[in-house]
């Protein structure tokens, strides 16, 4: 298996969003692309600072919802108005995502407009789910964990594999 | 050159300040230093606030050793590079994370001889000839196991 490409079927029409907040994340995801050959290319692609929008463009038309975390919980309410706007607007059928709160807050959006949710936790995790791990796990169709220690915590995380 | 970087969410002036420090003992020695909005401005080291990817990598690359946060970005860029990385965890009771997960990571990646920890920026000076002979362990991952099972989860979407 490692390493092999599997032949999946995806249609290609499907509205793919792919996202990710800046540093570890970021890796975390273009690492992903890079082994998903058989993947369709993203129809989206979001992240949280415009100094990481050209890395994104090369993924696909790129939307920039800003940063925020626990220390600057009043950034959270721009990041939830421009995470909603991205979704309703653009209405993906799946989002995968590395990660972090902003990215969190992109997921519930895309499931309430019925779209599917595939979380990978980060790496850098390694004893328990993040915050917004914990979060999108209780509705995402797919919940990953990159430490099979952490995976083995929660009934409905698993892992696969690791990022970095 | 020696370069220090503290990453792209929060700034780290705990270890900027004692990087500086060194500097002005050292001065044949060059420093760039990567500083977020951290207060306080180095004196004896060049620094930017932010790097695009490609200035970074860059700078990653011309460097001899790296000093910088435990941020997972950091770390995959330096053994990517195959670069000397001296990491400093940033410490949740000192409002440098929101959690302590930098203090675990740190510890897991110098067991598995991918980095070198520094538990206080204090010790760095001590550390740099130990760093500069430091030959970084790749990391085995396995991110293709990942990406077929999301595959196939995006096949029956």
């Amino acid at each position: 298996m490692e390493g092999a490409s599997s032949g999946h079927n995806i249609r290609s029409d499907i509205r793919l969003c792919v996202g990710a907040s800046s540093g570890g994340h970021t890796n975390e995801l273009m690492q992903l692309l890079a082994h998903a050959e058989s993947w369709p290319e993203a129809t989206f692609a979001v992240t949280t600072l415009e100094i990481l929008r050209p890395q994104f463009e090369r993924l696909g038309p790129t939307t920039v919802i800003g940063e925020c975390h626990r220390f600057k919980p009043w950034a959270a309410v721009g990041v939830f108005g421009r995470a909603f706007w991205f979704a309703v607007r653009n209405r993906p059928d799946v989002i995968v995502t590395t990660g972090s709160l902003p990215l969190a807050m992109v997921c519930i959006f895309v499931k309430l407009f019925g779209g599917k949710v595939v979380w990978i936790d980060s790496v850098a995790q390694m004893e328990e789910l993040s915050m917004s791990g914990n979060l999108v796990r209780r509705f995402a169709d797919r919940c990953y964990a990159q430490w099979p220690s952490v995976a083995d915590k929660y009934d409905n995380v698993s892992y696969a594999g690791e990022l970095l | 050159m020696i370069f220090v970087a503290v990453g792209s969410l929060y700034p780290f002036d705990r270890l900027i300040q004692a990087c500086d420090r060194i500097a002005a003992d050292n001065p044949d020695q060059e420093w760039i230093a990567q500083i977020h909005e951290g207060e306080y401005e180095p004196k004896h080291m060049k620094f930017e606030r932010f790097m695009d990817k490609d200035t970074f990598s860059t700078t990653i690359g011309n460097a001899e050793l790296l000093v910088g946060h435990a941020g997972m970005g950091l770390i995959n860029d330096a053994l990517t590079a195959q670069k000397p990385l001296l990491i400093v965890p940033r410490r949740h009771a000192l409002g440098e994370h929101v959690n302590d997960h930098q203090v675990s990571g740190a510890e897991l990646f110098r067991s598995g001889g991918h980095v070198l920890v520094a538990e206080n920026p204090d010790d760095i000076s001590s550390m740099l000839d130990e760093v500069r002979d430091f030959v970084p362990k790749p990391r085995q991952i396995r991110a293709a196991g990942l990406a077929n099972d999301i595959g196939d989860f995006l096949s029956t979407c």
